[in-house]
């Protein structure tokens, strides 16, 4: 509870038993009754005391008119000064808040923008340079590739020659060899065949024998 | 009159500004010197009013000092209040750039009537604007504000001549002098009539209810019938509370709202 609730309850409580006492100095019987006729009986002589209100809307009662506009005046003086007037100020300061507040957040949504693009613009340039250095790098491989084919290849003609030379140094250390035999071979069979008459079948046999001695050696 | 009961006093004790609250079963007296002021049952309704209307903005104007968004269902509550007269009410009305100066008196008499209406939906208390005296009064300062206003803003020959329609030609020179009278004349009737409606339908409202609840009494004699008069009487009671209750915002929306108008015609004539 604050201190305006406070006083004003307070107000209000004093007004109230202001207005009970004197009506209770005034009628002190009457408080005692219970009966409902008795009650209204004396509801009704009570309202006889009082002048009977009229229905007449237009009725001109002077007092209640200056009281009014009394009212009205020093609730508007109080109320203009201490409330109204703050709380105009305070909404005028809140709805500049607010638009201040609403034309940061464009500007900074602005930038964000701004830097969102130039973010999406590197991105952009460094998804190309990785394409490019991709590229390079794939050339320079293939290029290492090739290089490398080239070298084994070179190095199996080179091998494969070496092959062919000693194929060549066998072929013809082989001849040499069978070309040596031979000659032995041959001169072996001239002189048995000096030493025996040869017939036909002793040449056959003596061919068979020469190739299966060659055969062996 | 019925069974010894005045009709005419029970309703009329409802409706109109008396010296005393009719409690149940007993008469709550004003005291006498209080009386002798001229402190009736609409004064001290209206003092009430006016004291709740400073318990409330008082603490409202601490809560929202420096823009700060207020806490709480009926703070917010009221701040939709004040924020929806001065953005849809006050500020169209007249503009943003002269409303500032007007909202406090603009506040000020859209809630002191609110209140005052209100206070027709208590029980056994009742409604002071649906005296003439207090809608009188604050026609009378309508019209205090208003002439004001547009006297400031135009000069004093400036606005009352400006009250007449721009007309070419002769016919113009003709129908200026009576144009001027019905203007002039039309301004007040304005104002009187925001306190005739003002007055009529919170009078209106209350004796529909009261001449209802009337019926009650008046049938009591017929012992069948009472019953059922009751009921029906109760259920339409409510029915018109509710109405009632509605026509008091309305009301205390139209008041202001052609305030806002006429000060805003003033401001910015033709």
């Amino acid at each position: 509870m604050n201190r305006y609730t406070f006083f004003a309850g307070i107000a209000l409580v004093f007004l109230m038993l202001l207005c009970f006492v004197e009506t209770a100095q005034a009628f002190p019987a009457q408080q005692e009754g219970t009966d409902r006729v008795a009650t209204s009986e004396a509801e009704q002589e009570h309202q006889s005391e009082h002048k009977a209100p009229s229905l007449n809307p237009l009725e001109v009662v002077s007092d209640t008119a200056i009281w009014s506009l009394v009212i009205f005046l020093l609730v508007f003086c109080i109320l203009g000064k201490f409330a109204f007037g703050p709380i105009a100020k305070a909404l005028d300061e809140r709805e500049k808040g607010i638009v201040d507040k609403i034309a940061s957040a464009q500007r900074v949504n602005e930038e964000a923008q701004e830097i969102l693009k130039q973010y999406q613009q590197k991105l952009d340039d460094s998804k190309a340079e990785v394409r490019q250095i991709l590229d390079t790098a794939r050339k320079d491989a293939q290029q290492v590739a090739d290089g490398i084919i080239e070298k084994a290849r070179e190095a199996a003609i080179q091998e494969r020659n070496r092959a062919m030379r000693e194929i060549d140094d066998a072929t013809t250390l082989a001849l040499q060899t069978i070309a040596e035999r031979s000659a032995v071979l041959a001169t072996n069979l001239a002189g048995k065949m000096i030493r025996a008459e040869v017939k036909p079948e002793h040449h056959r046999e003596l061919i068979r024998t020469a190739l299966k001695e060659f055969t062996k050696s | 009159m019925s069974d010894g009961i005045n009709i005419e006093d029970l309703v009329a004790g409802h409706v109109k500004d008396t010296d005393y609250f009719h409690l149940p079963f007993y008469h709550l007296d004003i005291p006498s010197f209080l009386v002798n002021l001229g402190i009736t049952k609409f004064v001290l309704i209206e003092i009430a009013a006016a004291i709740l209307m400073v318990v409330i903005f008082l603490p409202m104007a601490a809560r929202v000092r420096g823009g700060k968004p207020v806490k709480g269902r009926f703070w917010n509550l009221i701040e939709v209040f004040l924020v929806y007269m001065k953005d849809e009410v006050i500020v169209p009305s007249i503009g943003k750039k002269d409303a500032a100066l007007f909202l406090p008196y603009l506040w000020t008499l859209f809630f002191f009537i609110l209140f005052c209406n209100l206070g027709g939906m208590l029980p056994w208390a009742g409604s002071p604007t649906g005296s003439v005296m207090v809608t009188g009064v604050l026609a009378i300062c309508t019209l205090i504000v208003v002439s004001a206003t547009g006297m400031i803003y135009h000069g004093i020959s400036g606005f009352w001549l400006g009250m007449i329609p721009p007309m070419d030609g002769a016919i113009g020179i003709v129908l200026a002098p009576f144009m001027f009278v019905l203007e002039v004349f039309s301004f007040f009737v304005k104002h009187c009539s925001l306190c005739i409606r003002l007055m009529a339908n919170m009078f209106g409202g209350h004796l529909m209810i009261a001449v209802f609840l009337a019926f009650i009494p008046m049938s009591a004699w017929a012992i069948y019938a009472w019953i059922p008069i009751t009921f029906l009487v109760i259920i339409t009671s409510v029915c018109v509370s509710f109405l009632e209750l509605f026509v008091a915002f309305l009301q205390a929306y139209i008041f202001t709202f052609l305030t806002s108008v006429y000060i805003g015609m003033a401001i910015h004539q033709h």
